[in-house]
């Protein structure tokens, strides 16, 4: 199974930057996510995920979001949604959630995500 | 109470809400010299919403060579001493008026906690296909903490919102 890599560009800052490793089933979601058609460029994205647990019972999956708009809110539930339901049967999922100190609104949306999903969150503070 | 001439003109836009052209904006916010961070941010935020909304609702829509469609729309920021205020102006279709109207009086109506719940709510019910689930209104009431201002046009179909964003704001 191939590494989903989408390296993010400054001239199209809404899309997110993506590396998903399968070698060592550590996921990143990084820079901001903004697009309108969120569903479009995230659909392809938890395709992955559910291919990789046929493969893999681990995975770290990191959210370093530096700003994420409502669009992107309903796609971000749908994955860890999907995560919660790959733990149920069975695998081991870690998830991270990096949050900029600057941006105290980020954590309460994140608590909203983690009670919504009803699965854990470590949240880290950076910078 | 703020004259009319105390406000500020910092940013006006009339044209088609491209990504290209609501990141732009959003970068213009960015290096803006806005003291507070916390302002900075949270005028960032409802920016980008409000004009997206226009991006995807605005009845008034340009379609370029490749066949992409942006909706068409005004925004503008002014600021005066206590708050920033972004303005949007944009064609709605005429049979949307009465759902617009409850739903935006609905927003002003509910406290923080219920807005929370309903803006969860409404992510949860919205279906994966859609690009938007009109969470841009709860959104900005949240996160400014002040009621959105809106206006229906019946005559000219058009709806006008101002989301005011504070100058300064405290840490919760």
């Amino acid at each position: 199974m191939e590494n989903l890599i989408r390296i993010p560009q400054k001239e199209l800052p809404y899309f997110p930057g993506v590396d998903f490793n399968f070698e060592t089933g550590v996921c990143v979601l990084s820079e901001e996510s903004y697009m309108e058609e969120s569903y479009s460029f995230y659909k392809p994205l938890m395709d992955w995920i559910r291919e990789y647990f046929k493969f893999k019972k681990t995975m770290d999956f990191n959210f370093k979001f530096t700003y994420f708009n409502t669009s992107t809110s309903k796609m971000i539930i749908e994955i860890l949604e999907l995560l919660e339901q790959k733990k149920a049967e069975g695998n081991s999922i870690k998830i991270n959630w990096y949050l900029p100190a600057d941006d105290p609104d980020m954590l309460v949306e994140v608590e909203d995500f983690e009670e919504d999903a009803q699965i854990e969150i470590n949240k880290i503070i950076v910078g | 109470m703020t004259k009319l001439s105390d406000k500020r003109m910092i940013l006006a836009y009339k044209g088609p809400f491209t990504l290209q052209v609501v990141s732009s904006l959003g970068e213009f916010i960015r290096a803006t010299p806005i003291e507070d961070p916390m302002s900075r941010s949270r005028l960032f935020k409802s920016l980008i919403e409000v004009a997206q909304n226009i991006a995807l609702y605005s009845t008034e829509k340009i379609t370029f060579k490749n066949g992409h469609q942006s909706g068409f729309g005004l925004l503008k920021i002014e600021e005066d001493d206590e708050y920033f205020r972004i303005t949007t102006k944009n064609k709605i279709d005429i049979s949307n008026f009465d759902k617009l109207n409850v739903y935006c009086n609905q927003i002003n109506h509910l406290n923080h906690t219920e807005l929370r719940e309903l803006k969860m709510l409404n992510i949860k019910n919205k279906k994966e296909e859609e690009n938007s689930a009109h969470l841009g209104f709860i959104y900005v009431a949240l996160l400014t903490l002040n009621k959105i201002e809106f206006e229906i046009d019946r005559n000219h179909s058009s709806f006008q919102l101002t989301v005011k964003v504070n100058k300064k704001y405290s840490i919760i």
